[in-house]
């Protein structure tokens, strides 16, 4: 690798405040309007007082089984409360993508996801005990079964063990994403057959109305959101004017440049970093939206994706005549070139995730120096390697290639900290994009905080959820 | 269209199973199974109760239960009614049983004794009605309860169905067999 010379400003700014110390949240972007975990804490503690008035505290003090049942209860109340806020995460709204970003609120998922599972085991566990104490598990068990929509409780309960274990890393990853995302979406039953049982004889809401009303507000509110959020870009798209497929350019092998034309590319008004879900309008992939990037900074009625062959759906939308029609969905993403406040930029790209460090690229300043580093196997498999070649030459920066087989690197990992830290003097002071597969892309992210870089300046894409 | 079909299969065909099973099996779905099944075995004594209770693990055999044992006849029965001479039950002396949580709320016995001793009246002063279920269900086991109560002391057997509320029935008359 070329170690790159910076001027004196560069080593100035070495010396600059030790790394990582800045509150994380500071710098995603602008926003205005409550962080939405004070809104989460505060609909769990309303509903944690709600608990604790229609006889949660008493419980907790009337013995063994008294306790056993106002845990269970509470248990229950916030696994619940998990799994609406885990489906307002993942249907993904605007508002909330804006302020915190898309890959804090797949992350967000996964902890209300896990919340949800073991909440609803400890819920079952001590109410099953609370009643076992007296007759017997089984007994226990059957006689539940014998109330009204208990049976639909366990189903739910079932279900969400099966999306729960599927979900799982391990077994993820050896799942087909359709697979595993049909099954997940029958978490969406699963809420819906849990919340009869709760109304019916969760005792919170049967001793009050108040609490009722404040259970199905929830309940509703969250159904608006999700439905909303998850039909509106759908909607959105359909009501914009017409847009199409107006060129497809090979970039490299399995890769190839979707340029997408149309009057309703303007009213999309799409930023470079930002995705779009492009659903192309043909026989066989119309039902389907995949999410790409734009690989430029969008002309005057038309834009650009770059898409890899990874699977049959991405495969098939390279092969797709001249004049479909398409449908864009978003535009989505807070990754753009605002994040990176007037820093000069580092934007490291690996494999197609180096088409939204392109558009950012693009989009950078002169006195931002942008400095590119691409990650691809061969000089051959490197995407629009050229035009990053150019663009950060003509902003006063490099473009830094590395190449050679995964083995060769340390845990597969090319950006160590000390290549880093070496191959760019002013590290720690630059705003830092990362896009690339998940693996890669969470150890380069480690490596920029161990080398220093404070974590409020480095902003991630993930390219999967 | 063939793969639109293939890959939401695995997730409609959890939602089928899911959906079945409880348009199957949820009794909120049934056309009042359960008041059915109550009222086919209508508690008139506990032995008949204690049909179709297999799993119910209980101290005393149908055929014991059948005929009233004597005064006094087991341990844990003080409770066991005695035939009326001797006791007036005018005079009574009622105690209050502990009450003793269910899922679904707290179960509480009264009990009120002749000067001999001799038991004169059993009831729950309180049980879970708060939900509907509840509230069908215990409208007919308590009577029952209270009855088998009365009859043989807390060697009952569960009321299938209710065995939560019966369970801590037997535990709050327990409690006031305890007490004296
Ligand atoms: C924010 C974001 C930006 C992206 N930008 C680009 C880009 O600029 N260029 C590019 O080539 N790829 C991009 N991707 C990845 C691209 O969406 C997937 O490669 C594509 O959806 C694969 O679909 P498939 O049916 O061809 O492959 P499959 O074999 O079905 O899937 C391959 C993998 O892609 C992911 N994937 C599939 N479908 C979806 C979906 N609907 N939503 C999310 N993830 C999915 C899954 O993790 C799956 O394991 C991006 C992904 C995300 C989340």
């Amino acid at each position: 690798m070329t170690t790159i010379q910076r001027g004196p400003r560069a080593a100035q700014a070495q010396e600059q405040v030790p790394a990582g110390q800045r509150p994380r949240r500071a710098h995603r972007g602008r926003r205005g309007g409550v962080d939405p975990r004070f809104a989460a804490l505060a609909i769990t503690a309303i509903t944690l007082g709600l608990w604790a008035l229609t006889g949660g505290l008493t419980g907790l003090a009337a013995g063994t089984t008294g306790a056993l049942l106002a845990v269970g209860r509470v248990a229950g109340l916030l696994a619940a409360l998990a799994a609406l806020g885990g489906i307002v995460l993942t249907a993904r709204p605007r508002w909330l993508e804006r302020t915190v970003g898309l890959d804090r609120l797949l992350g967000w998922h996964r902890v209300t996801g896990m919340v949800a599972a073991f909440g609803m085991l400890v819920h079952i566990g001590a109410t099953l005990a609370a009643s076992g104490g007296l007759g017997g598990l089984w007994s226990a068990l059957l006689d539940l079964l014998g109330t009204d929509w208990y049976v639909a409780a366990l189903v739910a309960a079932v279900i969400f063990a099966l999306v729960a274990g599927l979900s799982w890393r391990r077994i993820r990853s050896r799942m087909s994403y359709e697979t595993w995302h049909a099954v997940h979406l029958a978490g969406y039953l699963a809420i819906a057959l849990a919340l009869p049982h709760q109304l019916v004889s969760g005792s919170t809401f049967v001793g009050s109305a108040v609490a009722r009303w404040w259970w199905v507000g929830l309940a509703l509110v969250t159904a608006g959101i999700v439905a909303h959020a998850r039909l509106g870009g759908i909607v959105a798209a359909v009501r914009r004017p017409r847009t199409a497929v107006a060129a497809v350019i090979p970039e490299a092998p399995g890769v190839a440049s979707l340029v997408i034309g149309g009057p309703g590319v303007e009213a999309l008004a799409a930023r470079p970093g930002q995705f779009v879900c492009l659903r192309v309008l043909t026989g066989d992939l119309w039902w389907q939206a995949h999410p790409y990037s734009l690989s430029a900074v969008p002309r005057p009625g038309a834009l650009r994706l770059t898409v890899k062959a990874l699977g049959d759906a991405s495969t098939r939308t390279l092969a797709v005549p001249v004049g479909t029609r398409v449908l864009l969905e978003g535009p989505y993403g807070v990754l753009t070139i605002e994040q990176a406040q007037g820093r000069r930029v580092l934007l490291i790209g690996a494999g197609v995730g180096l088409a939204p460090m392109r558009a950012l690229l693009e989009a950078c300043g002169p006195e931002q120096e942008p400095v590119v580093i691409a990650r691809a196997s061969t000089q051959a498999d490197l995407p629009l390697g050229g035009e990053l070649d150019l663009l950060a030459r003509q902003r006063g920066g490099a473009l830094l290639t590395i190449t050679g087989p995964r083995s060769q690197f340390p845990d597969g990992n090319p950006c160590t900290p000390q290549a880093l830290r070496r191959n760019i003097a002013d590290l720690t002071d630059r705003a830092v994009f990362v896009c690339g597969p998940a693996p890669l892309q969470e150890a380069i992210v480690s490596a920029l905080i161990e080398a220093g870089v404070p974590r409020a300046q480095v902003h991630a894409e993930r390219f999967a959820w | 269209m063939q793969e639109l079909m293939r890959r939401a299969a695995p997730g409609l065909a959890v939602a089928g199973a899911a959906l079945s099973v409880v348009w199957l099996f949820d009794p909120a779905l049934q056309p009042d199974a359960t008041a059915g099944a109550t009222t086919a075995t209508g508690f008139p004594s506990p032995a008949q109760a204690d049909e179709g209770d297999a799993e119910e693990p209980t101290g005393t055999q149908p055929g014991e239960v059948a005929d009233p044992p004597a005064e006094g006849a087991a341990p844990g029965t003080a409770a066991a009614p005695q035939e009326a001479d001797g006791s007036d039950c005018s005079t009574a002396q009622a105690v209050t049983g502990d009450p003793v949580m269910t899922r679904w709320g707290a179960v509480t016995v009264r009990a009120t004794f002749a000067a001999d001793g001799s038991t004169c009246d059993v009831t729950a002063i309180a049980y879970p009605d708060g939900d509907p279920h509840s509230a069908r269900l215990n409208a007919m086991a308590v009577p029952a309860l209270d009855a088998a109560a009365l009859e043989v002391g807390v060697d009952f057997d569960a009321i299938s169905g209710a065995t939560y509320t019966s369970e801590a029935y037997r535990a709050s008359l327990q409690s006031i067999l305890d007490q004296r």
